[in-house]
């Protein structure tokens, strides 16, 4: 207030001076908080990985890890069960919810009037902030008894057996995940939609287009860049998501068989650090750091990935 | 912005909080003593029910509930006074404390239960049966050796679907431990806080066992015996070494307590051969384990001598009046043999080599 009403007086301080002053500080300060500070983090969190998982590293080397084995009894920790999980439960979240995520956003920004819009986006932000625990509570009490009288009862009967008789799975996993990753990939699409200027819609539909084809080949056309972004954000969720893959994915160390069966259960990386890091001793203490330090190689590998395929994409429809 | 606003709000900020440490502990004028435990996650309920019971004078204690192995390892360097566990130590960390103390503080009955529709508390099993379900080798409820057992149930014709702990658990420990002792030629994947299952699903915790059970028909999982009265389970009656089928239930849970209780070790030797299971004579039930507050035999850990001496009246207190409140809580209450020798191994404790007094 009190800077608003009187008039600058240049003639009493140098302003010229005391700016370049503050714009150096300013300069050092955000270098410093915004690159030291994530080099500072990873390399205490790398350095705790690391630091941890070396007995099982040293006792197990590569091969011992790459292998189905997991037994805390007989010392066995092979780890390939876990990031099959880990992978295939997000691979499952990802195909449900991408499809899924491109039509609501198509219809939100088409077809919803203009006044629900901000109510309808708010309701998603919401759903974007549920805490994990709750969908897995969800999964057990509302989907796992919703699937098992249909999609499984269905399957079931095709295949004449009894093979899905619990719910808890990987698939169910999957579904979940889906589910939580939805908002946010809604989220970052509309924010994408809303850049595409007006007149390109304009144009098309003067020329006649149906607001499918609009839809195609303007609005997820121009934001393909975008929509691969949110992706990559829901994916970065769906590996690590912890509790309510937990609550539903049935927990199970044994290897799918046939692999292609993912309506039985299985485990992920973060869902076995869940499990067994309260009660874990020794080598398997190491292990579950391991298991760690492999999640963390995972993510950034997909992220690396997505980097080089967003810079092509951007490539592309400049 | 306004420049003084924010150093003003900044201002209030720090006079609140500096003043905040200054004035706190103005305001509780005798120094409180902390005793500070951490351990198994099933004994928590009655811990937290000891703790606001046991309200001596300026004693407060804190329990953590992380985990048996995580309470071993914080007793074990000193984090905490005591621990809890409901395995008892092995030789490697007995070893690693050198001179522990086991105090058996409650014993926990391990049941397993069924959702089975239209069949009652009537389910009858062996050893034999039980391991054979876990392993995978019966996988259905009208298996034949079910219906030897039960002849006047109506089995039905579906798959047993299995539900087993999948975190590190020492109720895990306690029903592995029973199919080891009691089913070896069947019962392969040996005794542990994890076990890598052939069948069946994983649920986290007590509650996410009932819970898996409750939600899911012909379903048959292990659980604690609290867990099994408060979601009103059916249990299985399990035969036990005299030939009787005996249900989970306080008496059959402090019967086969008796009769283990003479073959117990001192509080200061190694508990790990110690198990309850399979237990010997008549009424016994079969799946029964106890669960250890673990201390070091001398309380150097503790900040000083009347801190170590509130320590042992607590202890006592626990192992005394403190047992009165189990039955409420479903726990079983200790037996008054295995009493005595917490009594004997409560007064082996010392502060720095000097002898601390027994409430009696």
């Amino acid at each position: 207030m009190v800077f608003e009403d009187s008039e600058p007086d240049l003639k009493v301080t140098s302003p010229f001076a005391g700016v370049v002053i503050n714009d150096y500080i300013f300069k050092i300060g955000v270098s410093l908080i915004g690159v030291g500070l994530p080099l500072v983090m990873l390399y205490l969190y790398l350095n705790t990985l690391i630091n941890s998982s070396m007995n099982s590293i040293t006792t197990f080397g590569i091969g011992g890890i790459l292998n189905t084995d997991w037994s805390v009894i007989q010392g066995k920790f092979g780890l390939i069960t876990f990031i099959y999980g880990t992978l295939v439960t997000s691979a499952i979240a990802i195909l449900i919810a991408l499809p899924l995520s491109v039509l609501a956003s198509v219809f939100i920004y088409e077809f919803v009037p203009p006044e629900f819009k901000s109510s309808l986006r708010s309701i998603i932000d919401v759903l974007a902030g549920i805490p994990s625990v709750i969908y897995g509570l969800w999964g057990i009490f509302i989907l796992i008894p919703f699937l098992n009288s249909t999609l499984y009862r269905f399957i079931n009967s095709l295949s004449g057996s009894e093979a899905i008789t619990v719910g808890y799975n990987m698939f169910t996993a999957g579904l979940v995940l889906a589910i939580m990753i939805i908002p946010i990939l809604v989220n970052i699409i509309m924010e994408g939609f809303d850049t595409v200027p007006k007149t390109l819609r304009e144009a098309l539909t003067g020329l006649g287009a149906t607001r499918w084809e609009v839809s195609k080949t303007v609005t997820i056309g121009t934001t393909k860049a975008t929509i691969f972004t949110a992706v990559m954000l829901g994916l970065g969720r769906a590996l690590g998501e912890t509790m309510a893959v937990t609550m539903v994915i049935g927990n199970s160390n044994v290897f799918p068989n046939p692999f292609y069966n993912l309506f039985v259960p299985g485990q992920t990386i973060s869902s076995l650090i869940a499990n067994e890091f309260g009660e874990a001793s020794g080598l398997q203490y190491s292990i579950l750091f391991e298991a760690a330090l492999v999640l963390f190689v995972v993510t950034t590998f997909f992220n690396i990935i997505g980097i080089i395929v967003l810079r092509k994409l951007k490539g592309a429809t400049k | 912005m306004n420049m003084k606003l924010i150093g003003g709000i900044i201002a209030v900020i720090l006079v609140v909080g500096v003043g905040a440490f200054i004035i706190v502990p103005l305001l509780n004028p005798t120094p409180q003593v902390k005793l500070s435990g951490a351990g198994s996650s099933f004994i928590n309920p009655l811990m937290q029910d000891w703790i606001s019971k046991y309200n001596a004078a300026g004693v407060t204690i804190n329990y953590q509930s992380v985990g048996s192995g995580s309470g071993i390892k914080l007793v074990t360097n000193k984090t905490v006074n005591f621990g809890a566990s409901d395995a008892p130590l092995k030789d490697s960390e007995f070893a690693a404390m050198k001179n522990p103390i086991h105090i058996p503080a409650t014993v926990g009955g391990i049941v397993l239960a069924y959702n089975l529709p239209g069949v009652g508390d009537a389910l009858k099993m062996n050893s034999t049966v039980i391991a054979m379900i876990f392993m995978g080798q019966i996988t259905k409820w009208n298996d034949a050796s079910l219906k030897q057992l039960n002849p006047s149930v109506t089995l039905p014709a579906k798959d047993i679907n299995v539900v087993h702990r999948s975190d590190g658990s020492g109720t895990t420990f306690g029903f592995t431990d029973y199919l080891t002792r009691a089913a070896p030629s069947i019962w392969t994947l040996g005794t542990g806080k994890s076990i890598s299952w052939k069948v069946g699903v994983g649920a986290k915790g007590n509650e996410g066992v009932s819970s898996s059970i409750k939600n899911t028909q012909y379903s048959f999982g292990y659980t604690e015996l609290a867990y099994a009265k408060s979601n009103n389970f059916n249990t299985v009656a399990i035969k036990n070494q005299h030939g009787e089928y005996v249900q989970p239930t306080t008496a059959g849970i402090q019967k086969a307590l008796d009769n283990s209780a003479a073959t117990l070790p001192k509080g200061e030797e190694s508990w790990a051969k110690v198990s309850l299971v399979n237990a010997p004579g008549a009424g016994s039930y079969a799946i029964v384990s106890f669960t250890y507050i673990i201390v070091y035999k001398d309380l150097n850990n503790l900040k000083d001598k009347a801190a170590a001496q509130d320590l042992v009246n607590f202890l006592w207190w626990a192992v005394h009046t403190g047992q009165n409140s189990a039955g409420a809580l479903s726990y079983v209450p200790l037996s008054s043999a295995v009493v005595k020798i917490n009594e004997r191994s409560i007064g082996l404790l010392t502060f720095k080599g000097a002898a601390l007094t027994l409430p009696k």
